[in-house]
Formats: structure tokens, sequence, C-alpha cells
């Protein structure tokens, strides 16, 4: 909203709205403001997108309610575009001000936002309202800073909502005895549930448990941006590279998620650290050692999901290590060894600098991976060769040897995807469909071509309009659906791990005769080309679901013929497939499937569903 | 399978004889000891209780009661008492005439039920206060419609017994008063202390919780957490309240008055009366915080397992061990065993053929199953729930 200057005679040009909006946070948690080694690094400005917002804040992504029904009160709403917090890079952090919690929760959320809609090159969009609202487009996010009393938080799939609570502190670590933790004031926290409700936006099936990895991945993936954004705090990560020497594989509170949620809930170190533990004996911190025992023995969310947190951070080191190694001989006249005592500020500088970049590269290659996993039934194997894949794309070649540490992490760690006959990058790659049934899959180009706007991608652009995005993905969804119900594509349909023949088997629900499919997404991806030009992708996300049961042979009567009405499930069977298609090559590159007919992946989840993973406490 | 014939239990002539009643959920054994003298065995009763909400649970404690006045010829020599849920003592509120019948020795229970101990105090009034806060956090969600959280929530809360109107535990208190009245005075005890069975030569005990000092975790969420589940009555009230508010009051806007402002009435409560209200319900949380209630219940609940009290009983010479463990959660009696007895604790998993000859030793009847276990040679089995 540009003035009317005061000043008529020439008015000055047309001021456009700024980048950034400046808001002040915790740059991890209250708890590190009364330490004075960490208190300089824990409060920090963040750039967050400029968009027109009103009280609450309400944007274009996020509205935050601050109702607490627990107290029976509400908390009245900040008004982000009041000059004097203009002004001041918004409230100062201030634990005891429900207003600063309000601007936190918002600052952070849509920090996350931004992280993922650079990486993927597209606008973010919640998941729609269910069934019973009639899938309504949901436009906001819905935040709720002080939803209970709980050592909680978590994203509601059902209100679309993000709900923390807040809860007296425990009598250990720093927090003060009785004294009241915010998990709003969290930066980890809110990056965490922020993750889950985006990821629940692209994938929607990923929230199912449907086998061991298919939660924890959900809570891996939260933590690992949660963990890679910590990287984009200069102050802090100066200040640790400084401490440990650069060598971030030590202790350092840039590789710990939640201290103060951690002591608060009386563990002595933070809630989850990628890197090592406390020692419940002796209280001291070590490293931990990757353990291929621990994927058989850990079920819980939580505990196997930092598995893969450890596995990518673990990656991650290794291509820092890589990136500095000649830093430090530069700074070392030829040795790498650095000289006891402080290192130079300088070499500081460089190290922040080289560990902030490969830090957002492994950011980015996560979040891009989504758009390369299969729509249902992810396991950690699956996410390991989308991650190659992704990065392949982004980077086609691999001369640091990023994927070959990505690799031997997750070796390290026992995760190896199946059905694949080597771990060489290569061969981990997803790959394309076979020659024949690549042509009859070129026959969806001109389908959807004919769809304006999704052949231009004009509605996915940063600036489009997302109900309006959601709607074009919609038509163009039902005219993938209509092809994929022609009878050309029978023939490709196996490929793409459905079943549309008309002796399918009946467990699959049929309409009008055939059998019924789902198209939930078609969405751009871009990369950059081979030559440096940005080519977009489309990525097709079709399932099918099959009644489950848990006897064999009740499965086999249902399957061999229709049973009207059939009896009640004991679980939905999903399978279906991604389709990336270049549309500026018109060729199909990968096909990624999950057959609906597979007797060994329907044995594993009757197998899961029998002794399911006990809810985390 | 054969019936008992004399009524009055006797004890082998070295090692124990154990009684575990059959009243159902809950907590009975009896076990009679050789004595020194040779006359009359040693008879200790280790709680008497059944899961609220049994079946007819007061005819049975009165059944269990009455079959222990006749095994004892009524007088039980130790009376133990391992902690104060309803699952262990209902018996003696439930059958209360009988047992008032019956001589009692000593009586033996765990240092956290000293009235006179500070500690234990402060122990039992920061989980009075939480389950007051829980009770009304049952109340509370009834008022709000949400029938199945409430009676869920009060099931759970069922393990502390029945509570009277205010809240308070007032039932299982009162039966443990009662209990420890008997034992003029009670001996309280905690890991280390071995309390001697009077008369008897061939068995040790040894206490293996709870610990001497509270448990590390907080038995009970503090106060603040869940005190001011709606409205909580007593004196403390007005304390509670201030103390748990997370905002100074001037930040704190009335319900009533958000109704009335415009951005809480777009964003979250419509406006009352309006066709629009209804369509807002789908993303509020009027009633969210009140579902943790059950989670915070059974977390109070095994924080407090770690109260009740733990015994061993060796038998010497063997070096056989009995393992009465109530509730105690392992990590909590293991080390203080090591460190008091010295005797390695072995728990074998019996093989199918050992079970088979294990059954074939033991009496059972309609009320209890019933097993010798000689001081040397045969297979000893630690109890536990």
């Amino acid at each position: 909203m540009p003035d009317a200057s005061p000043f008529r005679i020439q008015p000055p040009p047309r001021r456009r709205p700024p980048p950034f909006r400046n808001l002040r946070v915790y740059a991890f948690d209250p708890s590190l403001d009364w330490q004075t080694d960490t208190a300089a690094i824990n409060q920090m400005t963040l750039r967050v997108p400029w968009e027109d917002v009103t009280v609450g804040p309400v944007g274009e992504y996020l509205e935050v309610v601050d109702v607490d029904p627990a107290s029976d009160c509400c908390y009245a709403p900040v008004d982000l575009d009041d000059r004097y917090l203009l002004a001041e890079s918004g409230l100062d952090p201030d634990e005891g001000n429900p207003q600063f919690h309000q601007q936190m929760v918002y600052a952070v959320a849509m920090t996350t936002i931004r992280n993922f809609e650079r990486a993927l090159g597209r606008r973010s969009l919640w998941s729609q309202a269910d069934q019973s609202l009639g899938f309504q487009f949901v436009r906001r996010l819905r935040i709720y800073p002080h939803a209970m009393r709980e050592a909680n938080a978590y994203y509601d799939p059902n209100r679309k909502a993000l709900l923390f609570g807040y809860f007296p502190a425990g009598t250990e670590g720093h927090n003060l005895p009785g004294g009241i933790v915010f998990t709003c004031l969290s930066h980890d926290v809110v990056a965490h549930e922020t993750t889950h409700a985006l990821l629940d936006g692209l994938h929607r099936r990923f929230m199912e448990p449907t086998n061991v990895d298919s939660m924890a991945f959900h809570e891996g993936f939260a933590d690992i941006v949660a963990l890679f954004q910590h990287f984009s705090l200069p102050a802090a990560l100066r200040d640790q590279i400084r401490k440990t020497r650069g060598d971030l594989a030590s202790q350092s509170l840039l590789g710990q998620l939640a201290q103060q949620f951690g002591q608060a809930v009386g563990q002595y170190g933070a809630l989850r650290d990628a890197l090592g533990e406390v020692d419940p004996a002796t209280k001291k911190w070590r490293p931990k050692e990757p353990n291929p025992a621990d994927l058989v023995s850990l079920r819980e969310a939580h505990a196997r999901g930092s598995i893969l947190v450890a596995a990518v951070f673990d990656a991650f080191l290794s291509m820092y290590k890589s990136r500095i190694a000649d830093l430090l001989r530069i700074a070392t006249s030829g040795t790498g060894v650095l000289p006891q005592g402080d290192i130079q500020p300088d070499l500081v500088d460089r190290l922040a600098r080289e560990a902030a970049s490969t830090a957002r590269h492994v950011l980015i290659m996560c979040i891009r991976a989504l758009d390369y996993c299969p729509p249902v039934d992810l396991s950690f194997g699956d996410y390991l060769r989308a991650l190659v894949t992704a990065d392949r794309d982004l980077v086609p070649d691999d001369d640091r040897g990023y994927r070959i540490a990505i690799v031997e992490a997750f070796r390290r760690r026992g995760i190896y995807p199946q059905g694949v006959k080597s771990l060489s990058t290569e061969s981990l790659c997803w790959t394309g469909p076979p020659a024949a049934a690549a042509q009859t899959l070129l026959e969806l180009l001109p389908v959807i071509d004919s769809v304006r706007g999704i052949s231009r991608h004009h509605g996915w652009s940063l600036s489009g309009d997302r109900q309006k995005i959601r709607e074009d993905m919609e038509v163009s969804a039902r005219a993938v659906h209509q092809w994929l119900l022609s009878d050309s594509s029978r023939a490709v349909a196996r490929l793409m791990g459905l079943s549309l023949a008309p002796e399918a088997p009946f467990s699959i629900e049929r309409k009008d005769g055939v059998p019924k499919i789902e198209v939930h997404a078609v969405r751009p991806a871009r990369r950059h080309g081979p030559d440096g030009q940005t080519v977009t992708d489309l990525v097709i996300e079709v399932t099918q679901k099959r009644r489950g049961y848990l006897d064999p042979i009740l499965q086999d009567q249902v399957d061999q013929q229709p049973i009207d009405p059939p009896p009640e499930e004991d679980f939905w069977f999903r399978g279906g497939c991604t389709l990336l298609v270049d549309l500026e090559h018109r060729e199909v590159r990968y096909v990624i499937s999950k057959d609906i007919e597979s007797a060994e992946r329907l044995a594993a989840h009757r197998a899961f569903f029998q002794d399911p993973v006990e809810e985390a406490p | 399978m054969s019936k008992p014939t004399a009524p009055e239990m006797t004890a082998p002539a070295s090692g124990v004889k154990v009684r575990m009643y059959r009243q159902g959920q809950g907590d009975c054994f009896l076990l009679a000891f050789p004595t020194r003298q040779g006359e009359r065995p040693c008879y200790m009763l280790i709680d008497c209780g059944a899961l609220l909400g049994t079946e007819g649970a007061a005819a049975k404690m009165k059944k269990v009661a009455a079959s222990v006045t006749e095994a004892t010829g009524g007088k039980i020599d130790v009376l133990v008492a391992t902690r104060d849920h309803w699952d262990h003592v209902s018996g003696f509120q439930q059958a209360k005439e009988v047992f008032e019948g019956i001589e009692i020795g000593q009586v033996w229970t765990a240092w956290t039920e000293d009235p006179n101990d500070p500690a234990a105090q402060r122990l039992r009034s920061r989980r009075e206060i939480a389950l007051r806060a829980l009770h009304a956090a049952a109340q509370e969600l009834r008022q709000c419609g949400e029938e199945d959280s409430a009676g869920s929530l009060e099931s759970v809360l069922g393990i502390f017994g029945e509570i009277g109107k205010d809240g308070h535990p007032a039932a299982i208190q009162q039966t443990m008063a009662h209990v420890l009245g008997r034992g003029n005075p009670p001996r309280y005890l905690r890991s280390g202390d071995r309390p001697e069975l009077p008369g008897v030569d061939g068995a040790h005990v040894y206490v293996l919780g709870p610990p001497g000092v509270a448990p590390r975790r907080p038995l009970a969420p503090a106060p603040a957490a869940a005190a001011d589940g709606g409205s909580v009555p007593g004196p403390r009230e007005t304390e509670l309240k201030t103390l748990s508010f997370p905002f100074d009051p001037y930040f704190r806007v009335p319900v009533d008055a958000a109704r009335q402002d415009s951005f809480f009435q777009a964003s979250y409560f419509g406006i009352a009366g309006q066709p629009g209200e209804h369509e807002m319900a789908w993303r509020q949380i009027e009633t969210e915080w009140l579902t943790t209630a059950s989670r915070l219940t059974l977390q109070l609940d095994s924080n407090a397992n770690n109260t009740s009290l733990a015994l061993s009983i060796e038998l010497a010479p063997s070096g056989k061990m009995l393992l009465f463990a109530a509730d105690a959660q392992t990590d909590h009696w293991l080390t203080g065993h090591h460190a008091d007895s010295g005797v390695p604790l072995q728990s074998p998993r019996l093989s199918p053929e050992e079970w088979k000859d294990f059954e074939k030793r033991c009496t059972l009847t309609q009320d209890y199953v019933e097993l010798a276990i000689a001081g040397p040679a045969s297979q000893p089995r630690g109890k536990k729930k």
C-alpha cells in the first residue's frame, strides 16, 4: 500500500512491496537465553517473504488463532503491520507475551513453507478437507499456539491445524522448575509440525501406517527439515563452528532438536540428537555409532525416524568434510591439521559458508525427493532411491560424490531398497518404462496438453492463486483419469501397478463395471536440464485401493468373484504409481509403482496389521 | 487336581506353601511357612483386592476373606499391603467385618504410605491434586457432551478407587488407614530392609522397593499441568489458578468477550445464531485438551507403580527366591535386589513339559491355586500378577 506522497509536484515512482518482512524469533528456544554462552546467538531475525497479512497473523498460507480453551480465554491477535512493529522487526522475543508467540509461529512456519516452495519450484497446497466437508479447498493452515496443556504438539490432519501445547517444566536441565514451557516457542517443534502439514499436502496417503517405515518417515522427514533449517541460521552456525573448531560431528547445538522440550520432560539433553546421545549413567554426551540392528529393533515412529535423520545427517557431514578439506589445507600450510586453540575468524566464516550451502543442498535434495516417491506404502529404501534420482536430476554429474555419500550413509544403517541388483548410484535410480510401454504412455501427453493452464503451468507459478491451482489440478486429474480408463491404457496399467482388466481382483471396487482408480495429483516439478535450461516435468500420481483381509482364504473368496455387499475389510490395501513426464522432450522418465496385485506386499501388510507399531508415548 | 482335605492350611516341612486366590483381576496371596516350634505355621497375607468394576466383587472378597479365616485359624501373622490401589486392598473394605474377626500380628507396607513421612506426604498430595483435576476434567467432558471420552477417562481413574464427590479418593484412603490401623504400629519398609517373619528360620525376606528416596521421575505431573481442569474445589483453588495461567491477567481475553470480537468471530467462533456458526465447528479445539486427561491418568498410574512394596523371599538353604513384585517395574527393584541380597535372579521360561509338571504340583480349586515349594530340589517360580 504505497502511501500518497505529500510531495505532489512530481510524484516519485510507485513503490513496490518489499521482498521480505523481518521478524524476530528465538533461534532455538527460550532456554538458551538463560545461558551465557548461548544467549547471544539465540535471538535472530527471520526474513519472511512479504505478503499482506491481517491481524492474527492471517496471510495467504497461515492463520494463527490464539484461543486457549484449557485456560478458558483467548489472546488478542498481533498486528504485524503495526508501524512500530514494522520498524522494529516485530515484537521482542518474550516468553510472557502471547503476541510474540503468534509472531514466532507465523515466522518459522512461513520460513518452512518458503523452503518447500523454493525446493519444489511451485506453490504449496494443504491437503483438502475430507469427504464429509465436500473435499473443500483449505487455503490456510490453522495454527493454535496454545491449544492444550500437555507436553505435546501435533499436526491434526482432520482440522488442518497445528496444535501446540504448553506445560510446566520438570526440575532438570536449564529450565526454571515449575516454569512453563511453550512448545510453540521452539523453533524446531514449529518447523517439525509445519513439515508434517506440508508433507500431508503433497502425499496424503503417507499419514496411513501401512508398514513399519511409514509413520517413521513422517517423523524422520519432519526432523530433517527442522534440523537443516538450523544450518540456515548464520550466527548460530558461526558460533558452533568456532566452538567445535569446524568439526560438526562433535556435540553441537546444530545437531540437536528441541532442547527445552527435551529437558523439561525429564531428559537430560535435547529431545532428539542426530549425532549422539547423553549417556544416562555418566550424563556425558557420546557420538552415536550406526547400527544396522536398530532398523530391526526400533519400531516406534520417532525412534525409527531418527535412523533416517542420522543417515541423512551422516551424508551431510561427509559432504561438508570433503568440501572443507581444501580450506583446511590452505589454512594450515598444507598439513590439514588445525593447531591448538581457536581457529581464525576468517576461516570460521568460510567454513560456515560451506556448511550452510551444503545444508541447503541437502535440504533441497530431501524435499525434492518427495516428487520421486511412490504415492503409497513408502519405505526408507524407496526414499533412498528417490533421493538419489532427485539429486541426479538436479546435479547430473556427481563430481563431488554426494550421491555416493548418501548411499554409503544409508548402507551403514542397513537401509537397502528392495529389488535392486547393486548399490551403485546408477542402479538405485528409478527407471523409465520399457520402450513399447513408453510409446503407449506418450498418448498421455496430448491429453495433458489439451487441458489449458496445465501445459503452461501458469497456475503453479509462485504468484498464482492457490485455489485456482487446485481447481486446475482437478481438471487435469479428470483428463488423466479419463485416459487411464480408455482401452489403450489397459496395456500399460500393470506396469503402473494398477489393475484395470475386467478380471481384476474383485476386492477392488468397480464403477460402471471398471475397477476404480483415483488420480491424486498432476503437478509440475522444475529441474535444470543438462544444458542448464529449466525443464518442467509433470508428476502424476495414480492410486487404487483394494479391500484387505487378515484371513487369506477370505481374501481369495472376495478376489475371485463379486460379493454384494462385500464383507467389511480389515484394512485398505493400496497400490499405484508416480509418473514423471518430461513435457519438453516428450518422454515418460520414471514409473515408480507399488503393485496393487502384489501378493508379497499384501502379505507384508497383513503381518504389519497383526503386529502394528505401538503409539508413541 | 485335588480338593484340599483339611480346612486349615498347612505348611510344608521346609520351604513354603503359596495360595493364590482367584477372585478375578487383583492380588491376594496367602503363604504358610513352617515355624521353629513346628506347631502352627506362620501365615502371611499379601494384598487382598479386586479391580474396580469386577462383577460381584464384594461377595467374592467376602468369600476370600472367609477362606483366609478358615485357612489361618483366624490369625494372620504378617499382613502385607503393597500399595494403595483398589485391586490390591479392596477386600479389606469389602470384607471388613470378616477381617475384623481375624487377629493380625504385624502389618507391613511401603514407606510411601507413612502418613508422617514428609516425602511420602509430598508424593501423595501431588497425586491427589492431579486426581482431583482429572475428575474435574471428566465432569467437564460430560458437560461438553463428550460422553465416550468422559466414560473412558472415568474407567481409567477407577484404579485409584471409588472417589467421593470432591474428587478425593476417599474409599481407598479409608481402607488403607483401616489396614494400617491394625498394625499398631505398621512397619514402613524401603528397599534394603530385611524384616523377619516371626518364628520362621527357613525363609528370609528382602525388601526390593520402593527405593529409600522419592523416585527421580515426578510421581504426578506438577500441579500446574492439570490443576485447573474446570472448577477445582478446595481451599487451594485460588492459589492454583494464579499459579497455572501461562500469561499475566491483562493478556487474557475472556471467552465471552472474544465471541463478540470480529477477529475471533471470523476465524473461530462464528457469530452466534448465524448460519455460518456451524461451519466453524470442524476446526475448533474446544475439548481437545480434555482428551489428553486419559493419557495423563495412565501416566500417573505407571509412575505411581514404583511406590508399591516389592518383596523377595529367600528359602534357605536352597537359596531359591520367591518374588512378589506387586506393580513395581523391573528397573526399580532389579538393582536393589542385586545390591542387597547378592543372589542372582533367574526367571526361567518354562518349557511346555515343565509347565505340565508345574500344573501337576498345583492344587486347583474354584477359589484358589495352591503350590508347595520345598526348600531344596523343586522348581521355584517368582509370582507376579
